[in-house]
């Protein structure tokens, strides 16, 4: 009973509150009582009140209309930097087992060798190079965690080739890719969904950070990260502005660190 | 143990020659035309053209790649185009500041998490280690500018018991310095502490159930000795071992914290030279940053050998 209810609480905790978000963000349009980007200058600096449920920010910019636009964004960005991790990381993976011997030695002594600059370090290192944007971010997160995924899918994908039924995949005379993608590939769902699931919390954690940085999206889109930093000076007078974007980001992030919490624990009964 | 340690030394100058190439890709393959990406859309031709000259930048790209590898071999990392002075000697300069706050967030976070994971493992399943549990789990999620904004508002601006910035006014006193690094200490501590405690608890578990301490406990002793002989060396030192692996962990901390609480180290840097477009300088930050996040891997091998004899004798015999 104890062991069910280990996996239980947190995955349903984790979804219900993900639940919420996902329709708060597809209702933004509607919850939205104004545009997230209308300037008011008969507004400025307000403190919540029945107009502004979270008050207006230096440019008398609706706080809660900005909130639920920028779950829009978080659910855009870490879905999409998740999945081209998840992607290119299989793919390196998989073409590591595959290939074995020397290239897979090569390969994998190259992703560790990317992994040796820190994630935030190697973002704003691109970041500066292709310039600040959504979709740049997007592009780094996948990249940084590309590496990371190919060990995890390489180790599962080397212990399932010793299995009987990739042996008679081989007597059959299935190629080596096939097998690989057809055969291995949907026998490690395992890692792979845990691995998306840890992914796209810290996606959701570089995204906001390269935001707060002032390296992912910029002014005036509603970015959570970027709405903290733009109202940090103003922390001693009107604290809200900054306490609304907090809460959000860590609201999201642990909704999902509860999920993958949950499909470890589920994963590993 | 001397064979460990040199293939160690040979694999850390593997990993900087590597992040050497990948930073060189990164700020001179990837732009394109670097003097277009520092002078921006609206400059002129011959300005960009000019600045390009000066930085070398004009030269074809195998020559250029075999000159910032000598260069950075031999300690000409270039010129900073924002503070104007060579890069080497800033980066030194910025990177002991932000050791003193890396050192001291480490010197809080393991004990905290240790003991954390002591009581925690001790009554597993229990209301304790549920409560720790939890708060590790939300911890380790949530970007560390997000906790350092809450512990400024709160210990900053509403009790008004710290100070908002990290760097105490020249001549200050030790206990003032020290009030003056709480706040982003915590910080840092508060982002690390969801690994160490889940890493340490599980080791905490594994020693519980170990022949060892049955037989410890089988034989009389009390739990606080069985706690502290047994399980805590057992525990602390598979922890000590990852700690290095923290490292990448700690500096990207590093540059939100010292960016969020005005410290002047590597990290503030390395975020200035990215704003800037300062394209030596950040080269030269990732460079910097890179070999002492490989050092303090192979640090914290080290540490765990030395406490572990087993650990000791692998390594000599792996060597």
């Amino acid at each position: 009973m104890r062991a069910e209810a280990a996996w239980r609480m947190p995955l349903a905790t984790g979804l219900a509150m993900a639940g919420l978000l996902v329709l708060a963000a597809a209702a933004a349009p509607w919850l939205a009582a104004h545009p997230p980007e209308a300037i008011d200058f008969l507004a400025l600096q307000q403190p919540p009140s029945a107009v502004h449920p979270l008050g207006t920010d230096q440019y008398g910019r609706d706080v809660l209309s900005r909130i639920l636009h920028g779950a829009r964004l978080v659910l855009l960005v870490a879905p999409a930097a998740t999945a081209l991790g998840l992607a290119l990381g299989s793919l390196l993976g998989l073409a590591a087992a595959y290939a074995g011997g020397w290239r897979d030695e090569a390969l994998m002594r190259a992703l560790d060798g990317a992994m040796a600059l820190p994630t935030v370090i190697l973002a704003m290192l691109v970041l500066t190079a292709l310039g600040p944007s959504t979709v740049n971010v997007v592009l780094v997160i996948g990249l940084a965690f590309a590496p990371l995924v190919a060990r995890s899918v390489r180790a599962a994908a080397l212990a399932e080739a010793r299995k009987e039924y990739v042996l008679a995949a081989q007597m059959r005379g299935e190629s080596t890719a096939y097998i690989l993608v057809f055969e291995i590939l949907p026998n490690i769902y395992p890692v792979l969904l845990v691995e998306a699931s840890l992914r796209l919390g810290y996606a959701i954690f570089t995204a906001a950070t390269l935001g707060f940085l002032g390296l992912g999206a910029q002014p005036p889109t509603p970015d959570w990260g970027l709405m903290v930093s733009e109202s940090q000076a103003l922390l001693t007078v009107a604290p809200w502005l900054v306490l609304a974007p907090v809460a959000a980001i860590a609201y999201a992030v642990i909704a999902v660190a509860l999920i993958a919490d949950g499909v470890q624990a589920l994963l590993d009964r | 143990m001397l064979r460990f340690l040199a293939r160690r030394l040979a694999l850390l100058l593997l990993t900087t020659a590597v992040a050497a190439t990948l930073v060189f890709f990164a700020v001179q393959v990837l732009p394109g035309d670097i003097g277009r990406t520092v002078l921006g859309p609206f400059a002129g031709q011959e300005a960009v053209a000019a600045l390009n000259r000066q930085l070398g930048t004009d030269r074809p790209l195998p020559l250029r790649y075999l000159s910032w590898i000598a260069g950075v071999a031999t300690g000409d990392w270039g010129r900073s185009f924002a503070f104007e002075v060579p890069v080497l000697p800033l980066v030194w300069e910025r990177l002991q500041r932000s050791l003193i706050l890396a050192v001291a967030a480490l010197a809080t976070v393991l004990p905290l998490a240790v003991l954390a994971a002591l009581a925690a493992g001790r009554r597993a399943g229990g209301w304790l280690d549920r409560g720790l549990g939890l708060g590790a789990l939300a911890l380790g999620a949530t970007p560390e500018f997000v906790t350092g904004v809450v512990l400024l508002l709160v210990f900053a601006v509403w009790l008004d018991w710290l100070p908002v910035q990290a760097l105490a006014p020249e001549g200050a006193g030790a206990l003032e310095r020290l009030r003056h690094l709480a706040l982003p200490v915590l910080c840092l501590s508060l982002l690390l502490f969801s690994y160490f405690f889940r890493m340490t608890r599980a080791n905490v578990l594994k020693a519980l159930g170990s022949d060892y301490v049955r037989t410890a406990v089988l034989k009389g002793l009390a739990e606080r000795t069985v706690l502290w002989r047994h399980v805590l060396p057992n525990a602390v030192v598979p922890t000590i071992a990852v700690a290095g692996g923290q490292f990448g962990w700690l500096v990207g901390g590093l540059v939100v914290v010292e960016t969020l609480f005005r410290y002047p180290g590597i990290g503030s840097l390395a975020h200035g030279a990215a704003l800037n477009k300062d394209v030596p300088l950040l080269a030269g930050c990732a460079l910097a940053i890179t070999a002492v996040f490989a050092l303090g891997n192979i640090a914290a091998d080290l540490a765990a050998a030395l406490l572990d004899p087993r650990l000791r004798e692998a390594a000599s015999d792996a060597g």
